[in-house]
């Protein structure tokens, strides 16, 4: 089913990169080729790649049930959304937020929390613990990349 | 030949001095400790440092540089190996296997592999640098835009034997890595294309952001996966810390294959070091009688492309030195620094400069020997990274990724990049898709683009110039090939394990 879904999805995909290459700009000077000719060969060669797997899905899953029918055996019911996916949900709109205070906060203050958060979740240890390592973890990179490296990295909300 | 062996004699006696020595040692720790940091590639490194060798006797200067550059080379794999994360883009063939091999508690043995294999394949290249550098110099010079074309096509199809079980995957996951490379303004005319009208994107996406999201940041999502799901534990080294003899026997033919495809393509300008670990790759791939165990934890497939990258970083200097052609971003930015210091590289730098140039290929023999007792006793202290709990080293790889990415070009737009790229890895991984195409394609989109619209305006728009040229159809001919093989190797594959799986128990 999500080989079916892969390939539904590239072959719009492609073809909006394609409605896109054509709306591309023409010169009248420069190249024979201009711009907008690799990525409509790209577009194309995407197009391509969606059909096959559309053509590759159905062969696998007519072998498939074939085998399962010889078998007797049913083809195993994909799993539902679970607490797992809520915590991958979670942790990417945290590192988003975390993106965004990068600049304004500070890469110290900001970092430290991200990191505490993400450690009283994964490393269920003395929270002490958890924080004293995010601030350790901070210090060093903050001085390697500024210091050794010479990084300019936001100071935010610390000003020094 | 003879007047080879003198200037590397002579270099000798430069290089051996105390000063040099030492800036060597320098140079070759600073790399290995800058390419341990996912974003920080040679080319940031020596840029980097370039203003601390103001100053300095030039000589000495180019030594050290030169040492962070080979340096960096050497030391990206240990990421690569422990974290999945790729301490520089070349080092990305090197996850595919390596981190297998560490999550089966053998990250001694690919760590130790990985540096045999630099140590063995840097010290035959700058052998090759120092004898061959001007004829393969002049052979690559007979490639024009026409054959530049096919053989990057060549190198695409070879793409084919890195896709898993479905060849439309990879030739999907390509095509995106090819249309994200078009993102950014046109080189020809000078304006935007799929830029959405942001500013940032204009100098198009950066490599080394979606390196580190779609490797690390991925990586990172399996881990927590696996913390939550109690499959995901503390991985303790298993038997010796370093490799055994079956791991050499299996290594060593593939690391002299590995450097023999990794020299070449540096010797090729444009083509760089990460193309090189993808064709030693994929070329072991091919050849080996069990090509089921590459992406699973084969020693073969750390052994090559860590041999090509390093030889890679010598080829390179085949064109630096003898025809003042950068073949990297980082040998351009090692140019900037001989011309900041008024030496302008080319066929005359080896008679108006005998002593540098001598000086510095013969440093390099030396930074090779400084590299490997460096590295091989520190193989199991790097192991023991993946003694830390899951939970935090997770965590880590979050925070050192996120402070790299940023530390490209100080812009917090790179980490959203990553954290797209994540997301995308994270779905790759999830519907099966390989990865290794994608970078393929980003890499290789501008080159083969820019060598497209080259040879078509050069034979005024007739496509058939790519087939009268010999070199360039017998290139395009052999990719062709590559596709169909691969695609028959596949269905071989998938109707041999049918028939294996219907035989009675």
């Amino acid at each position: 089913m999500a080989d079916w879904v892969l390939s539904v999805l590239i072959v719009s995909g492609a073809v909006i990169y394609l409605r896109a290459a054509t709306n591309l700009e023409r010169l009248e000077v420069g190249d024979v080729l201009g711009p907008q000719a690799f990525p409509v060969l790209i577009a194309l060669c995407m197009l391509g790649s969606g059909l096959l797997l559309a053509w590759e899905t159905w062969r696998k899953q007519a072998n498939a049930d074939e085998s399962a029918a010889s078998a007797g055996t049913a083809i195993p019911v994909p799993r539902a959304i679970g607490h797992r996916h809520l915590v991958l949900i979670a942790m990417a709109a945290w590192t988003a937020l975390y993106y965004l205070a990068f600049e304004p906060v500070g890469y110290v203050v900001s970092t430290v929390v991200y990191l505490s958060a993400l450690l009283l979740y994964f490393h269920r240890v003395n929270p002490l613990i958890n924080i004293g390592l995010s601030a350790a973890f901070t210090a060093a990179a903050y001085f390697l990349f500024t210091d050794f490296l010479q990084v300019v990295l936001p100071s935010g909300v610390l000003q020094f | 030949m003879i007047d080879s062996w003198h200037g590397i004699l002579h270099g000798l006696t430069i290089a051996g001095t105390p000063i040099n020595l030492f800036y060597t040692l320098l140079g070759v720790f600073i790399g290995t400790m800058i390419s341990h940091l996912p974003g920080i590639g040679p080319s940031a490194g020596i840029a980097l440092l370039i203003p601390v060798t103001f100053g300095m006797n030039p000589t000495t200067a180019l030594i050290m540089l030169a040492g962070i550059y080979y340096g960096c080379m050497y030391g990206g794999a240990v990421t690569a190996i422990l974290i999945n994360t790729p301490g520089d883009a070349a080092a990305v063939m090197t996850t595919i296997d390596g981190y297998p091999l560490a999550r089966q508690g053998r990250a001694g043995a690919a760590l130790s592999i990985a540096a045999m294999s630099s140590f063995i394949a840097g010290t035959l290249g700058v052998t090759a640098l120092t004898f061959v550098a001007a004829p393969v110099a002049a052979l690559a010079l007979d490639f024009g835009p026409t054959e530049y074309f096919s053989l990057m096509i060549f190198a695409l199809s070879t793409v084919s034997a890195l896709t898993g079980e479905s060849l439309a995957k990879g030739i999907f996951s390509t095509t995106l890595g090819l249309a994200i490379s078009t993102i950014g303004l046109d080189l020809q005319s000078g304006r935007p294309r799929f830029t959405f009208g942001l500013v940032d994107l204009q100098q198009g996406v950066n490599f080394l952001a979606v390196v580190v999201g779609i490797f690390a940041l991925a990586e990172v999502a399996r881990m927590a996966e696996g913390t939550l799901e109690g499959t995901m534990h503390s991985v303790r080294l298993k038997g010796r810390i370093w490799f055994t003899k079956a791991d050499w026997k299996q290594a060593f033919p593939a690391m002299l294959r590995g450097w023999t495809v990794g020299f070449f393509c540096g010797a090729a300008p444009g083509l760089g070091g990460t193309i090189s670990a993808m064709l030693s790759y994929a070329a072991e791939k091919y050849i080996s009688k069990t090509p089921e165990k590459f992406g699973k934890g084969a020693i073969e497939g750390v052994a090559a492309p860590e041999a090509a990258v390093n030889a890679d970083s010598c080829g390179a200097f085949v064109h630096l030195l003898a025809l003042g052609i950068p073949a990297s971003g980082s040998t351009a930015i090692l140019m900037g620094a001989f011309i900041m210091y008024g030496i302008q590289p080319g066929p005359l730098l080896f008679q108006n400069q005998p002593d540098l140039v001598w000086g510095l290929i013969a440093s390099m023999y030396v930074g090779n020997v400084m590299l490997l007792v460096l590295n091989l006793p520190l193989v199991g202290l790097f192991a023991r990274v993946l003694y830390a709990p899951p939970g935090v080293l997770l965590v880590m790889i979050l925070g050192i990724a996120s402070i790299g990415v940023y530390s490209l070009e100080t812009n917090p737009f790179m980490l959203f990049v990553a954290h797209v790229f994540g997301i995308i890895g994270y779905f790759f991984r999830l519907l099966d898709i390989p990865k290794a195409p994608l970078i393929f394609g980003i890499i290789l989109g501008g080159k083969i683009e820019q060598s497209l619209r080259q040879a078509m305006t050069i034979s005024s728009g007739d496509a058939t110039v790519f087939l009268k040229s010999p070199l360039s159809a017998a290139l395009l001919l052999a990719a062709v090939a590559m596709v169909v093989f691969s695609y028959w190797a596949k269905r071989k594959s998938v109707t041999t394990m049918q028939e294996a799986s219907a035989q009675p128990s």
